[in-house]
């Protein structure tokens, strides 16, 4: 017991050790945690709060007053914009969180099983995967009705699949290895071999995929809200910053009201992706090029053929 | 390869029809109400004109046999009517589809030649300007959503320089293609370097791949000129994955370019999505699905038969 | 992805990709042709012309279709136009109208008193039609007798050579003001087509018509181009082309020289024209009311609850701020500066203790969620002014939700009333219609019920035949609404024409564009 415990420790220790000299991860941690301190510390950091209306003072240009300028209601672009992460990225998180958590159930259920099963959830996954995603979001939305629970929802109801094939892969690897042909022999019940033995082994992947999958989200969270369909307008995130450009006369004369929400999102999405690869380069040592093996092949035709 | 074909068909009916039916039951979720949708909230016709028209379009039977009803219509390609503007779904179609093809197609052949190109020569020359330049554009297509680009092209092009339209597809007076370029240019471009970010990333690991593959370096021990290796052996061979992801691609044509076409008002199938959704306009938000559906299970089809030619183990194992 | 270069270079790398950069072509306005922007059936794009039995007003409705009457600019009074002239008996229960001889379809057909018939009877069965003529034409002796059936006439309209006799229930003031909106159809095109349809029948791609303009060529999704009507028996119009479009961007569309005519109510838009010094503006003031409908079940079902909602949003500084001088702050449906406006009504100000002190009385209860609701989300403007309305609720402790509509606005305002607030709009064509909401079975009915009050008040006002008397009404209708504010009046939106200053012979007194009235069209010259 001590020394499973020791070992533990220092794989967590090799682990961190190669995380934070990996330049890449460290990059992107930094980059994300900044954005989410000064999220939480929005109203503190911009001296107004998001939802302070000052009418009289609306569509001010940035200034030493407002650094990011002032929206048609007066209310202070940075303080909006910095607020506007906390919902992003909680929707980002959540989403990912429940989309991964679908995909690794399903993934390794037909992984492991095999045969009609799989064949049935494969074929699901194919045609969600297909699916120009914006598409499927907007019908459940349609459905659904607006609101942040509902946004987080649908994402993960549209956005399993890419974790779905990478745990689906590693199972079918799996579980022909030796240890579990003793845990068959052992008369373990299925769930047991499945969610305790195998599925510990099958992390890494899941832990990329849900790192990157934060990244997808929170892109399609603002082009939902862009068109107006995703979180209700009178909580700020940053796609709901971004509605102000469906108007052409503030697209063309008052930029700051969407070039820094833009912004943000570019900024956040590189360090989740930075993250992202440097999460990959440490817990695999498989993925050492950008040569990818094929079952992460796989995996990444699927989410490219269903981005956008 | 016939008895392969005769299973993947055996796969495709029952899908279709499952697709079909979610589709139906799920848009009478909805909560509209059809024949309210069409009259606006300041109307004063009677009820009794809008009962008759609600008679008229069959809303009064069992739900069970409006599904076969439209299930037929669909097949026959009497898709129904717009809930918004009363057109017929067919013909909105017929018209806006030409648009999202023109502007997606071009977009796709562009994007293709371009990063076949780029990630060729970033794939050959590791660290060179081809390499550097699609590391740049990597990061912009993953950093960037498309109608942030499509925002930023607008800004400067249409408005700080004026050199090209603000949006639309055509003008009064415009006739040929040639007349409407200009229309075309920022939307392409959009889509253009949203769609070059991956493919130039998956070509050019392709191309690494295949470098290093045995008859690469036999090619090149043999004294090979450099350029044919990368022509008749690298490129050719990195050809395969490419075209399997584009034809993942494929339905992109039917609703790839929402963003972009909200952003220049273009009038195509997305922009009909938007509105449709905006206001639940469902029976063109059930066609449009269907349709999309019908092109991915098409596209599948085709991907597993390029699979299937490429890696005859395919077909011996049924299409997994 | 491992190694990064500092610059993104997004910008400069599209500059690139857009090799052959193209001046797009622009073509200024001539006698030749001139561009109109309009907005059209369906969005996005132009599908069909709109059914002017629905809305009129835009400039293919002005070129193409034409009435009995021709409005003047005052919607009020009208000149003969399809028909002579017009008599009331001694009762005002009958009018004989009398139809000019020799005007002729553009398919070379008479108009004749049965196309008038035709059309009148078969307004009171489509589907989407205008209220102000569904209100005015069941007042027709027999008009229960064509409402959703297959009869196609009505006992009250007889015809007598080229005289339409109607015979009226009550006498209707506003009945010839009406006829002079009502676009008079061809019979013998669409006798045998769908009438519950009729909005959306192939018809309105390529028109008979009786107007001065006809479509020249129609470009489904793009553009239509109207041209003379050499059938038109009036003076042949000067502009040889009018072409409608949509425009996506209707400021850079006017800069550019690619639209020479729109009007607009959006107040970026407006601003934004102000810096366009090819065109000249006309603000109009025209009956645009934006309200709020207050559900009258549920936490605001006390008045002074309602009636707190005035001091509890700053009107007074959020509508100017959004809409400028577009938007005018009203507190009743008979604004002030208004003929007959009751002065008594108190002009709303922001007053946050009395708002609260008249919650309090009305035993409000703050732990509900107050659902505000609008169809409108495609507006920037309203979206703003509803966020801004959220917001100043919720610094008075209520709990609000502000959503678009989920379902169809029919529906969902009137059936299903899931909400407390919704905002409506409403383009009247005179204050009556403002009052006739609140009488209105199939709409406000369904949610406040039955209102004797409104319904005796606004059927005497359609019969007043003085100003003292309609002033009296008016005063008892401002009266009963403010006791029970179903509807809180927010603000008037203007409307502005803007028009290139290239085009003369324009009136010198625009009138409201979301009506037809006498704008002189076939005199408009370019240069």
């Amino acid at each position: 017991m001590q020394k499973k415990k020791l070992e533990h420790q220092s794989t967590a220790r090799i682990f961190m050790s190669n995380f934070l000299h990996n330049p890449s991860a460290v990059i992107g941690l930094t980059i994300i945690s900044a954005m989410i301190l000064s999220a939480v510390f929005a109203v503190q950091i911009s001296g107004a709060a998001p939802e302070y209306i000052d009418p009289i003072n609306g569509r001010l240009g940035p200034s030493l007053d407002h650094l990011m300028g002032t929206d048609q209601l007066g209310r202070d672009m940075l303080s909006r914009v910095l607020s506007g992460g906390r919902q992003s990225i909680y929707i980002g998180v959540l989403a990912s969180f429940f989309a991964n958590l679908i995909g690794t159930i399903l993934g390794a259920t037909a992984g492991y099983l095999g045969g009609k099963i799989d064949a049935v959830v494969m074929r699901l996954s194919e045609l969600v995967m297909t699916f120009p995603q914006l598409i499927l979001v907007l019908i459940f939305v349609s459905l659904l009705g607006q609101g942040i629970n509902n946004v987080i929802i649908v994402f993960a109801l549209t956005g399993w699949m890419t974790t779905f094939r990478l745990v689906r892969g590693e199972f079918f690897s799996l579980r022909e290895e030796a240890f579990v042909e003793a845990d068959r022999a052992f008369g373990f019940s299925k769930p047991r071999i499945i969610f305790r033995h195998i599925l510990p082994n099958t992390l890494s992947p899941i832990v990329v995929a849900f790192t990157i999958n934060i990244a997808i989200f929170i892109i399609a969270e603002a082009g939902l809200s862009f068109l107006g369909l995703g979180v209700p307008v009178t909580t700020p995130t940053w796609g709901n910053l971004l509605t102000a450009a469906q108007n052409p006369v503030v697209v063309d004369e008052y930029w700051w009201l969407w070039v820094f929400p833009a912004m943000s999102i570019a900024i956040f999405v590189l360090g989740v992706n930075f993250v992202g690869d440097g999460l990959r380069d440490v817990l695999d040592p498989r993925h050492k090029s950008l040569i990818a093996k094929s079952k992460w092949k796989v995996a990444l035709v699927g989410r490219l053929g269903s981005k956008k | 390869m016939v008895s392969f074909l005769i299973r993947r068909i055996a796969i495709f009916v029952p899908m279709a029809l499952t697709i079909s039916a979610l589709i139906f039951f799920a848009s009478r979720l909805s909560p509209i109400d059809p024949i309210n949708a069409m009259v606006p909230p300041d109307q004063a016709a009677d009820s009794a004109n809008l009962n008759q028209l609600r008679q008229e379009l069959g809303l009064n039977d069992h739900i069970i046999l409006q599904y076969f009803h439209w299930l037929k219509n669909i097949a026959t390609g009497e898709f129904g009517y717009s809930l918004q503007s009363g057109q017929k779904i067919s013909e909105i179609l017929a018209l806006r589809m030409p648009a999202t093809l023109e502007l997606v197609l071009s977009a796709l052949i562009l994007s293709t030649l371009l990063a076949l190109t780029l990630g060729l020569f970033a794939g050959a020359n590791k660290g060179g300007i081809a390499d550097k330049l699609s590391r740049i554009l990597a990061v912009v297509g993953i950093a960037m959503p498309d109608f942030f680009i499509g925002l930023a092209l607008l800004n400067i092009f249409a408005y700080r320089v004026s050199w090209l339209p603000t949006g639309n597809r055509v003008a009064p007076g415009q006739v040929t293609l040639w007349d409407r370029l200009p229309n075309l240019i920022l939307p392409v471009a959009t889509l253009t370097i949203a769609m070059l970010a991956v493919l130039i990333r998956y070509t050019r690991n392709s191309v690494l791949d295949t470098l290093n593959k045995d008859f690469v370096k036999t090619a090149r021990s043999k004294g090979v000129p450099e350029w044919r290796v990368l022509y008749s052996h690298v490129f050719r061979n990195s050809l395969g994955p490419v075209m399997v992801l584009l034809a993942f691609r494929l339905p992109l044509l039917v609703g790839g370019s929402i963003l972009v076409e909200a952003v220049f008002q273009w009038p195509g199938v997305g922009t009909t999505i938007i509105a449709a959704v905006t206001a639940s306009d469902y029976p063109v938000i059930m066609v449009v699905s269907m349709l999309i559906a019908m092109v991915i299970l098409i596209a599948s089809f085709l991907v597993d038969i390029v699979k299937s030619i490429l890696d005859p183990r395919v077909r011996l194992r049924g299409g997994n | 992805m491992r190694k990064f270069h500092k610059s993104f270079g997004a910008i400069g790398l599209a500059a690139a990709l857009a090799v052959s950069v193209l001046a797009a072509p622009t073509q200024a306005a001539t006698n030749n042709s001139i561009t109109v922007a309009e907005v059209t059936a369906g969005g996005g794009g132009v599908n069909t012309i709109s059914t002017p039995w629905f809305a009129s007003g835009s400039i293919s409705h002005h070129a193409m279709f034409r009435a009995l009457f021709k409005a003047n600019a005052d919607l009020v009074s009208v000149k003969p136009d399809l028909a002579s002239g017009y008599k009331f008996s001694k009762d005002g229960k009958t009018l004989t109208v009398t139809l000019n001889s020799g005007i002729k379809w553009s398919d070379g057909k008479d108009v004749s008193v049965d196309d008038v018939v035709w059309s009148i009877n078969n307004l009171l069965r489509v589907s989407k039609s205008n209220a102000i003529f569904v209100n005015a034409f069941k007042q027709i002796v027999g008009s229960e007798a064509v409402l959703g059936t297959n009869t196609t006439n009505m006992s009250g309209i007889t015809t007598k050579g080229n005289d339409i006799i109607f015979s009226l229930k009550a006498p209707v003031n506003t009945f010839v003001p009406v006829l002079a909106q009502f676009m008079i159809l061809p019979k013998h095109v669409l006798a045998g087509e769908d009438i519950l349809k009729l909005d959306t029948n192939n018809y309105f791609r390529n028109p008979v018509v009786c107007g001065p303009y006809k479509v020249g060529t129609f470009s489904q999704g793009n553009f239509i181009t109207l041209v003379p009507n050499d059938k038109y028996e009036g003076t042949k119009p000067i502009i040889k082309e009018i072409n409608i479009i949509v425009s996506s961007n209707l400021v850079a569309d006017a800069k550019s020289g690619k639209l020479d005519y729109f009007t607009t109510n959006d107040p970026d838009t407006i601003r934004a024209m102000s810096s366009v010094s090819t065109f000249k503006s006309a603000p109009l003031d025209v009956l645009f009311y934006r309200y709020l409908v207050i559900n009258p079940t549920g936490p605001f079902s006390n008045v002074k609850s309602r009636e707190a909602l005035k001091y509890a949003i700053d009107w007074n500084k959020l509508v100017p701020a959004i809409y400028g001088q577009q938007g005018k702050v009203i507190n009743s449906g008979v604004a002030s500066g208004m003929a007959f406006h009751d002065s008594s009504i108190p002009a709303y100000k922001f007053d946050k203790a009395k708002a609260t002190a008249l919650l309090k009385e009305a035993n409000f209860d703050f732990s509900k969620t107050i659902r505000l609701r609008t169809y409108n989300q495609t507006q920037p403007a309203v979206m703003i002014l509803l966020t801004a309305v959220a917001q100043q609720l919720t610094e008075i402790g209520m709990k609000v939700e502000f959503l678009p509509f989920q379902g169809d606005a029919t529906t969902e305002l009137w059936t299903n009333r899931n909400y407390e607030l919704a905002l409506k709009g409403l383009s009247a064509f005179n204050v009556g219609e403002w009052f006739a909401e609140y009488s209105n079975p199939a709409t406000f009915g369904k949610s406040i019920g039955d209102q004797p009050g409104f319904t005796a008040l606004n059927s005497q006002l359609i019969q007043a035949t003085t100003l003292r008397e309609t002033g009296k009404i008016l005063t008892s209708l401002q009266k009963l609404e403010q006791q029970n504010l179903y509807k809180l009046p927010m603000h008037f939106l203007k409307q502005v024409v803007f028009i290139s200053k290239n085009i003369s012979g324009t009136p010198t007194k625009w009138g409201n564009p979301l009506y037809v009235y006498q704008n002189n069209i076939t005199g408009w010259s370019a240069n």
